[in-house]
């Protein structure tokens, strides 16, 4: 009876021997954290503003201002031309300046939201890739599986967010006339 | 006698101030409880964490009048983030931007009150003459004809048709009311009958110490000693071990600057709201559970205003809130 051979054994670096199967395996892991690690950096970068728009950011980062512009996007859209866009009326940067005002851990808890719908939601929800790179019918889906979704939390959020961007949208006078409305009485004169 | 008006963020150093009766919160029912307390020759320290809002400051502007008149800028919610409480915030409380419609309980609420939960004095009877004394004070009346719009007029007509029981509300709003339709934002042309305009002055007159800007921070009992992550300085050690504090500082000024004060009182009353005073009384609650016992068997909560009398040194009872029977009128 002729016995099985044993697994070749080779010197590591340490001087021990590394087994076949562990260099195997060694070999697996590296390559998934390479993987993970790639797609990590692909998923973090990219984000871009305008020098002048970072500069006037107190609260926001760029990363989250892209993702506060991808969401206003989406809930501001006008299909008719009697809005101006929220890029015009600067619906981010607006929002910014209202987190100031906002108690800060609910400024914290606003931020992680942000984070959580660009990498988490859109997995979470069947579509792969972060938000703002998402086609706007995607972002849509994301967005309105969020708003009545059995997540309280995610509900919650969204409403939150929701409100934020409207408000800091329709603080702008630009956006009033296509409402209807002429603005504040006080400080008008007589 | 004539009392003050003052801000937390004013008053320089450690001060002390004597009083029979603290009150926190300055919306509803706390200017009421404070010119109710004082006109009876109580000392009355009113303590409010907001700001004196004034009407010529109004911008009649969302994104600037939300952070300023709602507790937490508008984003109070309940600890699982699903709901949104919105609450007042200021000098004033809710009243300062609410609409002013002005409804009396429905008796039938008040019987379930005296029926399901044991509370004495406020059936519809008893509660009538202080209803009608608020609305007096407060100028309630009847919304004219000429006020209602189109839609109110459409509604109107409908309920008529339909045989369904209805009629006008009523407000406090006076004759400098134009209609603007941004009472929500606060009146810039000061025409709500509310708790600022109207009772604060009154609870001054009567000799009540009101200060803004003033949040409470701990409120102790009598003998006790504060847990050991509330002695952060020797101060507070030393006034608890005195007798019950209420103590402030001025949230929004440098950590390193805020004035602070000890207040020694015999009752402590809650005007925090319907939103804030279960939760004040639930963490006093907590504390008489850390004193094992020592809390005060008179502690009780209304929607909008509950006062506690802190027990005598080894007194021993519960703090649980809805079981106990209503605080002893001063």
């Amino acid at each position: 009876m002729r016995a099985l051979p044993l697994p070749r054994a080779r010197e590591g670096p340490g001087g021990g021997r590394v087994g076949r199967r562990r260099f195997f395996r060694l070999g697996v892991a590296g390559s998934i954290a390479l993987g993970a690690g790639g797609l990590l950096a692909w998923q973090t970068s990219g984000y871009e503003v305008p020098a002048g728009v970072a500069r006037r950011l107190r609260h926001l980062s760029p990363k989250e201002h892209c993702v506060v512009s991808a969401v206003g996007a989406r809930i501001l859209r006008a299909d008719d031309g009697a809005f101006p866009s929220h890029d015009e009326v600067e619906t981010a940067l607006a929002l910014d300046g209202l987190l100031g005002t906002l108690h800060p851990a609910d400024r914290r808890d606003l931020l992680a939201l942000l984070h959580v719908i660009e990498h988490a939601m859109p997995p979470w929800f069947g579509h792969l890739g972060r938000f703002t790179r998402l086609g706007g019918v995607a972002q849509d889906e994301v967005l309105e599986a969020m708003r009545t979704g059995s997540s309280g939390l995610l509900r919650a959020g969204f409403e939150g967010l929701k409100a934020l961007v409207v408000l800091a949208y329709f603080s702008d006078a630009r956006t009033w006339e296509a409402i209807g409305y002429d603005g504040p009485l006080v400080g008008r004169g007589a | 006698m004539s009392g003050s008006q003052e801000r937390g963020r004013e008053l320089a150093g450690e001060e002390e101030w004597r009083a029979d009766v603290v009150i926190c919160g300055g919306g509803a029912g706390g200017c009421m409880a404070a010119r109710e307390l004082a006109r009876a020759g109580l000392d009355v320290v009113l303590l409010e964490q907001g700001d004196d809002q004034l009407p010529h400051t109004f911008t009649q502007r969302e994104d600037e009048m939300i952070p300023r008149m709602f507790a937490r800028a508008g984003g109070q919610r309940t600890a699982d983030r699903s709901m949104l409480v919105l609450s007042g915030h200021g000098l004033g409380g809710s009243t300062v931007h609410n609409i002013n419609l002005c409804k009396r309980t429905p008796d039938a609420i008040l019987d379930r009150w005296a029926d399901e939960h044991g509370l004495e004095g406020v059936r519809p009877g008893d509660m009538a003459p202080f209803f009608a004394m608020v609305e007096r004070d407060l100028g309630v009346r009847a919304i004219d004809e000429a006020r209602m719009n189109a839609h109110n007029r459409l509604f109107r007509e409908g309920v008529e048709r339909l045989g369904v029981r209805g009629g006008m509300l009523s407000h406090n709003r006076d004759e400098r009311c134009i209609g603007s339709g941004f009472c929500e934002l606060g009146c810039a042309f000061d025409a709500k009958m509310n708790a600022r305009r109207v009772l604060v002055p009154e609870a001054i007159a009567a000799g009540a110490r009101v200060v803004t800007d003033a949040r409470v921070r701990r409120v102790l009992l009598e003998g006790s000693a504060p847990p050991a992550r509330w002695r952060r300085s020797r101060a507070a050690s030393s006034r608890c071990a005195r007798g019950p504090c209420a103590w402030r500082a001025a949230p929004s000024a440098p950590r390193s600057s805020r004035s602070r004060a000890s207040c020694p009182m015999r009752t402590i009353a809650s005007g925090a709201g319907c939103a804030s005073t279960p939760a004040r009384s639930w963490r006093a609650c907590s504390i008489a559970r850390w004193r094992r016992g020592r809390a005060s068997r008179r502690a009780t909560s209304a929607p909008s205003c509950s006062t506690s009398r802190p027990a005598r040194s080894g007194a021993r009872g519960s703090c649980r809130a809805s079981r106990t029977p209503p605080p002893p009128r001063p």
